[in-house]
């Protein structure tokens, strides 16, 4: 795996940016501790509410969606690597397959789903 | 090399694997366990499987996971209930357990993998492009599989929005 190499060092360097990012502001940097400062401040007064809002379902759908055609882009890489030994059988079902798919989007957008 | 890389990744992994468990808030498990996956990436790729590696980043971490986080959030911090420090401390304490097995029966299996002539097998392993042969298994003798799958993504994605649809 030497192609990975590279994506190595870019992983190494970047942890270490950031330790010492960290490490260097938890050293150097002149803190004072103090409880309001740890408080939440939201314009004066304290939090109304807690601060993680809940999210409307149709964001969970989009998300389903979202998904699915990752799952659809996964089988084609392997497809487009073997276009030419897969044989017409292959490139028949995968043909299939994408069709199953462009159906489920033309109901997504009959219904409208993602208005 | 690649050992110590694997080694290293197995570790971070189990690290956030634990992390799972005793996040204080349910976000907190989540972003563990996306770090999981990531580690996890690292050990398959480092294992030769990269297809399989980027396929874990691409679905789990890109899709499921932030599917984890939506549910969450939608359901709301406090009803996420988690268990309390006995019960985390067992679940820790056995997933340590059985992890130590797991390593020792595999370190086993690897041993014995490296000294018999399975070792002209990796040697070839080595060489081996994992999302050519995916493709080739795939797509030859398995192809009613893959319209199976597409079919089944058809229905998910039609359950998914009669269920989700704004009435």
């Amino acid at each position: 795996m030497k192609e990975y190499g590279s994506l190595l060092i870019i992983i190494v360097i970047s942890v270490l940016i950031g330790l010492i990012v960290e490490v260097l502001s938890y050293m150097l940097a002149k803190r004072d501790t103090e409880r309001e400062k740890l408080s939440a401040f939201e314009c004066g007064f304290d939090a109304f509410e807690s601060s993680r809002d809940k999210f409307d379902v149709r964001f969970y759908l989009v998300g389903m969606l979202f998904i699915i055609f990752d799952l659809e882009a996964s089988y084609l890489y392997p497809f487009a690597v073997t276009i030419e030994s897969i044989g017409t059988s292959g490139i028949v079902g995968m043909v299939d397959f994408i069709l199953e798919l462009l159906l489920g989007v033309i109901y997504i957008y009959k219904v409208e789903a993602l208005e | 090399m690649e050992g110590i890389i694997v080694y290293i990744f197995g570790i971070l992994g189990l690290y956030s694997g634990v992390g799972v468990i005793t996040g204080k808030t349910g976000v907190q498990s989540a972003i563990n366990l996306i770090l999981v996956f990531v580690n996890m990436c690292g050990v398959l790729i480092c294992l030769g499987i990269d297809m399989l590696g980027l396929l874990l980043i691409v679905i789990y971490v890109g899709a499921v996971a932030i599917l984890f986080l939506f549910v969450i959030m939608m359901v709301g911090e406090e009803e996420v209930k988690k268990g309390g420090t006995l019960g985390k401390g067992v679940l820790v304490v056995l997933s340590i357990v059985l992890l130590n097995r797991e390593v020792r029966e595999s370190n086993k299996g690897l041993n014995m993998i490296m000294e018999g002539e399975y070792g002209k097998v990796l040697e070839l392993w080595d060489r081996l492009d994992t999302v050519k042969v995916l493709g080739e298994n795939l797509f030859t003798s398995n192809i009613y599989n893959v319209i199976a799958v597409g079919v089944l993504l058809l229905v998910g994605m039609i359950g998914g929005v009669v269920l989700g649809k704004e009435k």
